[in-house]
């Protein structure tokens, strides 16, 4: 109830925001409106809405999507899940331990951050030939795998924030790191692990530069490359299909936006205010 | 913190440990068993078995069928994916650099950028040898028309890395197709030179319609190389003749076009190669609006463009394309004459495209060295074998967009139906027994240049650069690439 | 940031078992991230001093920065960058902050949760969905052009991204009015955690709307903006999505950038010896930036602990 103290001053805000959303929804409307168009009525009307709605145009999109949807569930759902369980390990060890070089293993894991995706994608992709892993599905979960230096840091801040005595106490009772791992770390640290694991599906799912590089086959294409050639590659101009074709793909995103916002928003800022 | 040093040390120990014993996990396959079973995979161009009414579909049923010959043997595809040709081409090249390729590899476009002794399997000494799927006394005398296809790709000291498939000589794959709706609205016919080309194209931009849709962005961007070619081959046929100095004839050979340029028998400052960028640039005044922009949507199929690029690779579409409600026809490239510029010949306008284009024109097969490395040759000669055998190569042609004929055969006796006569005119004259001079092309150094080239074509056509001063630049890429090529060449006769 | 937990006393031996188990947790970690990221950041570098060819990479010495010294192509490109980064940075630090500070003031908790609904929601479409969305608004018939037509602008209608002189500037128009998504997000969550002390006193010295934001708002969230503006810079330094899906860096030379330029070279031209040296050069750009944040960031920190 802040804004009240201010008086007079909500009306513009209400009016600017408005107004402003109307561009930022903008390109929201246009891939709904679209996607339910055939050729004709895009032809005659592209901007304005056409009745009927051609529901069947997702049909017609998903048939060519469905198996990039596959392909994104095993390399989001494999990686993200390695990611989450070594990242929170080696937090874990960081935030509750001092040993010998820690502070080393600390910044080398820091300066990943300083590392620019783009400028190491020539010679991560060379090693990916060398491991002769080109165009298969490991060529895209094992580097998604590898990256969970932002994740560590911010399980790091979050871990040593927990409280000291509980760990002291499960050690007198001969609990091994495992345990401890199990029955306090991460029971206590639930809403970040899920904060961190929508913040590495987003970031993933929206992924295009790198699996265009390592996947060349059609059969492991991602959803986003699939989009690419799916609206490319049509010898007949099919602009609903396409764009009906884009919802779909941004579906998975959007539900996991609705039912979970709160976490989402936290696990998007965290992620990108401890950068 | 006080012993970073030297659990630093046993860090990178663990690391490096880590790194050896992941790298002999990856190093260690399991090694295939020799003959006419196990595994072989073979890297198909595309979803060949996507679409039956395509005629690539052929190549599908006829490996099936040969699988089904060898039923201890599993035949598997690997798709080259890729929007491009060049994307399918960066594809080979990431495989064969990490000695990936699989077993057979099938290729549209033949490219010496592939050619070499310890990369592929040389097939030349196996053309002597008979054909076990054949009656005649060796492979060789299985390739039609007195064996071209091997004569076209054969390299100057005798290797041949493909072998394959091939149309009649004398057929093309490229055309231009027109809306013959258009046409008889705005009252003009196929044009036969040039000048006339561009005079109905005039009319056409002055009721209305956009006269030639040319994508020069975009997934089709490349198209744009076609005319142009065209253009130079009318225009360098001396210099054409005077640079082929080895077999195979009429393609230009890195070190051709390398030796062309060192000894000033093609270079940018040539006056006739120039012509042909003027040319194209003065054509673009009847392209679409924008065409430097990537195009969205299709306006020839919406009937908005009268004239277009077509391959018989894509006459099923728009034959099966419901929205073309229209009548519709092909030409070729018409004919430069004296009208249009002071350069010109008089020489019959070339084919795109050689006894090695892709498409409808052939379809051509590879053999990695790591296949003879993996035991796995046996198997993979013999689907060459089986493909390349007459019986497979007539059902292949029956199933081409145009099916084989002889040379000499004309539009009308091959289609006695009017209709089809006018659809498929563009692709039977002029003749393509004569195809284009195959890279007579700056940007054929590497697909880097390449790239580079069109990028100035663009800047040009948009007005963004001065033809002299695209020239220049031109050059100073050409003296780059061309010394790169020579440098990465130790083999090469320096001859200028 | 470094707090150490106490330390159990102990034997020797003991002590150091437990350090390699937990030298042991850490281990999976370490390798894939010393595999795919230290690993190529070095042999990055090198490559760049190679040709790679289908046979493997030969050395090149200098060849490939010789020919990136000298190809003004590539130059001209990091003009193109230039502008792009410095539009961003600017837009960066103004539209989104104002969306978060008329939001942050919105009486209504519930219109307060609409509006930051609509306003997040376009980061939820993938980036390759976005672009192709734009591609097709920019394009000959599509949304920009329609709506100009309506207002009576059809003489300035055209194929936006096939104009070499606006094709720049149609990238930098990408997502208008750029209020939405992360940038959003986090300065109202900067806002949020604002004292609430800070804004009675203010109402007690009867502040007005505007000195509030420049005297309370303003230097409350320098720390973010000057984040944001880093991470913007970074992000652009990098990135080639953009021009990639929306030009190809066209037409011609138009709209390239170092990144695109490299990310050709790499997959396309498969010239990996000069894309590395794009590479390096880029790496060296971020890396600086990266530093002298830091550096800016630990000045600010020490002078508010004085």
């Amino acid at each position: 109830m802040r804004g009240n103290r201010i008086r007079g001053h909500g009306l513009a805000g209400y009016i600017v925001l408005s107004v402003f959303a109307v561009p930022t929804l903008f390109p929201i409307y246009v891939m709904l409106n679209m996607a339910g168009k055939d050729l004709f009525q895009y032809t005659l009307r592209p901007l304005l809405p056409t009745f009927p709605y051609h529901f069947e145009n997702y049909l017609y999109a998903w048939q060519f999507l469905a198996r990039s949807f596959f392909n994104n569930l095993v390399i989001i759902g494999v990686s993200t899940t390695i990611v989450l369980l070594l990242a929170s390990m080696t937090a874990y060890a960081l935030a509750r331990h001092s040993f010998p070089g820690k502070r080393f293993v600390f910044y080398a894991i820091l300066c990943v951050l300083a590392i620019p995706a783009t400028v190491i994608m020539v010679p991560q992709f060379m090693l990916v030939v060398q491991l002769g892993v080109v165009n298969t599905l490991f060529a895209v979960m094992l580097p998604y795998a590898a990256h969970q230096s932002l994740v560590i840091i911010v399980l790091y801040t979050s871990f040593s924030q927990l409280n000291e005595s509980m760990f002291e106490a499960a050690r007198i009772d001969g609990a091994g790191h495992l345990r401890i791992f199990t029955t306090i770390v991460i029971p206590l640290s639930k809403p970040i692990l899920a904060a961190m694991a929508i913040f590495e599906v987003w970031w993933l799912w929206n992924d295009y530069a790198w699996p265009s590089l390592v996947l060349s086959s059609a059969r492991l294409r991602t959803v986003a490359l699939q989009l690419v050639t799916f609206v490319d590659g049509m010898a007949i101009p099919q602009p609903g299909q396409e764009m009906a074709a884009n919802v779909i793909a941004a579906l998975p995103i959007v539900l996991l936006f609705l039912f979970s916002m709160k976490t989402f928003i936290s696990g998007i800022t965290s992620g990108a205010v401890k950068l | 913190m006080n012993h970073t040093h030297v659990s630093g040390r046993a860090l990178l120990t663990a690391l490096v440990i880590c790194l050896f014993v992941s790298g002999f996990a990856f190093a260690t396959g399991a090694r295939e068993e020799a003959g006419m079973r196990g595994e072989l995979s073979i890297a198909v161009w595309g979803q060949i078995e996507a679409d039956p009414n395509h005629p690539v579909y052929s190549v599908h049923e006829l490996l099936q069928e040969w699988n089904g010959m060898h039923p201890d043997l599993r035949l598997t595809y690997e798709y080259n994916g890729g929007q491009t040709v060049t994307d399918r081409f960066t594809w080979i090249r990431t495989r064969m650099l990490s000695r990936t390729l699989p077993d057979v590899v099938m290729i549209y476009f033949p490219s010496d950028d592939f050619y070499d002794r310890d990369l592929l399997y040389d097939l030349a000494p196996e053309l002597d040898k008979p054909n076990p799927y054949s009656t005649n006394a060796a492979w060789r005398d299985d390739f039609p028309q007195e064996a071209q296809v091997v004569a076209d790709h054969m390299q100057p000291d005798g290797s041949l890395y493909v072998a394959g498939f091939t149309q009649s000589g004398n057929v093309g794959v490229t055309s231009f197709i027109y809306n013959q709706d258009i046409f008889d609205e705005v009252g003009v016919s196929v044009p036969r030179t040039w000048t006339e080309f561009l005079d109905i194209q005039a009319k056409i931009k002055a009721a209305g319609y956009i006269p030639f849709h040319q994508p020069t962005a975009g997934p089709l961007g490349w198209l744009v190389d076609w005319p142009l070619w065209v253009l130079k081959w009318q225009l360098l046929e001396d210099v054409a003749a005077e640079a082929d100095i080895n077999p195979p004839h009429d393609q230009i050979s890195q070190y051709e076009l390398v030796r062309a340029y060192k000894r000033g028998i093609f270079t940018p400052n040539d006056p006739r190669y120039q012509e042909a960028w003027r040319l194209l640039k003065e054509w673009s005044q009847y392209w679409q609006e924008g065409f430097l922009a990537p195009p969205q949507g299709d306006p020839f199929v919406e009937g908005r463009a009268a004239i277009q690029h077509m391959m018989t690779l894509w006459i099923p579409q728009i034959a099966a394309n419901p929205n073309v409600t229209f009548d519709w026809g092909t030409f070729y490239q018409p004919q430069l004459t004296r009208e249009s510029t002071r350069y010109a010949t008089g020489a019959t306008p070339r084919r795109v495209g050689n006894s090695g284009a892709g498409a409808s024109g052939s379809v051509f097969f590879m053999i990695p060295q790591t296949t003879v490395q993996r035991g796995r040759l046996a198997p993979s000669l013999d689907l060459l074998h089986f493909l390349t055998a007459p019986p497979q190569l007539e059902y292949w042609c029956d199933n081409q967009t145009i099916p084989c004929f002889d040379p000499g055969t004309s539009v009308e006796d091959v289609y006695p139906d009017p209709v089809m006569q006018r659809q498929m005119a563009g692709f039977f004259t002029p003749s393509a027994f004569q195809n284009g001079v195959l890279n007579l092309s700056f940007g054929h150094a590497s697909q880097d240049t390449g790239t580079q080239v069109r990028k100035l074509v663009q800047e040009y056509l948009g007005d963004a650069i001065t033809l002299e001063a695209a020239m220049t630049e031109l050059d100073s890429i050409l003296r780059v690439a061309y010394d790169e090529l020579i440098a990465s060449n130790p083999d090469w006769v320096i001859d200028w | 940031m470094m707090d150490k937990p106490q330390v159990l006393a102990g034997h020797r031996s003991a002590r150091r078992m437990r350090d390699v188990r937990i030298y042991l947790l850490m281990l999976p970690s370490l390798v894939l991230i010393s595999l795919f990221f230290y690993y190529p950041a070095v042999s990055g570098f090198i490559y760049s001093f190679t040709r790679v060819t289908t046979r493997g990479a030969v050395w090149a010495g200098l060849a490939n920065y010789q020919r990136l010294l000298a190809d003004t192509r590539l130059i001209a490109s990091f003009g193109n960058l230039a502008q792009i980064v410095v539009f961003n940075v600017i837009v960066v630090a103004t539209m989104p902050l104002m969306a978060a500070v008329l939001m942050f003031r919105m009486r209504n908790p519930r219109a307060q949760y609409a509006f930051r609904l609509m306003y997040v929601f376009p980061m939820v479409v993938p980036m390759v969905v976005m672009i192709i969305i734009w591609r097709w608004i920019y394009s000959l018939d599509g949304g920009l052009n329609i709506l100009l037509s309506l207002v009576g602008l059809e003489s300035i209608t055209r194929a936006w991204l096939g104009d070499r002189q606006l094709v720049l500037y149609a990238i930098m128009f990408v997502n208008f009015p750029w209020m939405g998504g992360l940038n959003f997000l986090i300065y109202l969550s900067g806002l949020q955690s604002i004292s609430e002390e800070l804004f009675d006193a203010a109402i007690v010295d009867g502040v007005g709307p505007v000195s509030r934001f420049f005297l309370i708002e303003l230097p409350l969230i320098r720390d973010q903006i000057r984040l944001l503006v880093l991470l913007t810079v970074i992000f652009w330094l990098q990135r080639f999505e953009l021009p990639l899906i929306l030009t190809d860096g066209g037409p011609g030379w138009a709209s390239m950038v170092p990144g695109l330029r490299m990310y050709h070279s790499i997959s396309r031209d498969f010239n990996i010896g000069y894309g590395s040296a794009i590479g390096t050069v880029l790496f060296i750009l971020v890396f600086g930036m990266t530093m002298l944040q830091m550096r800016l960031g630990r000045r600010r920190a020490a002078a508010d602990n004085r």
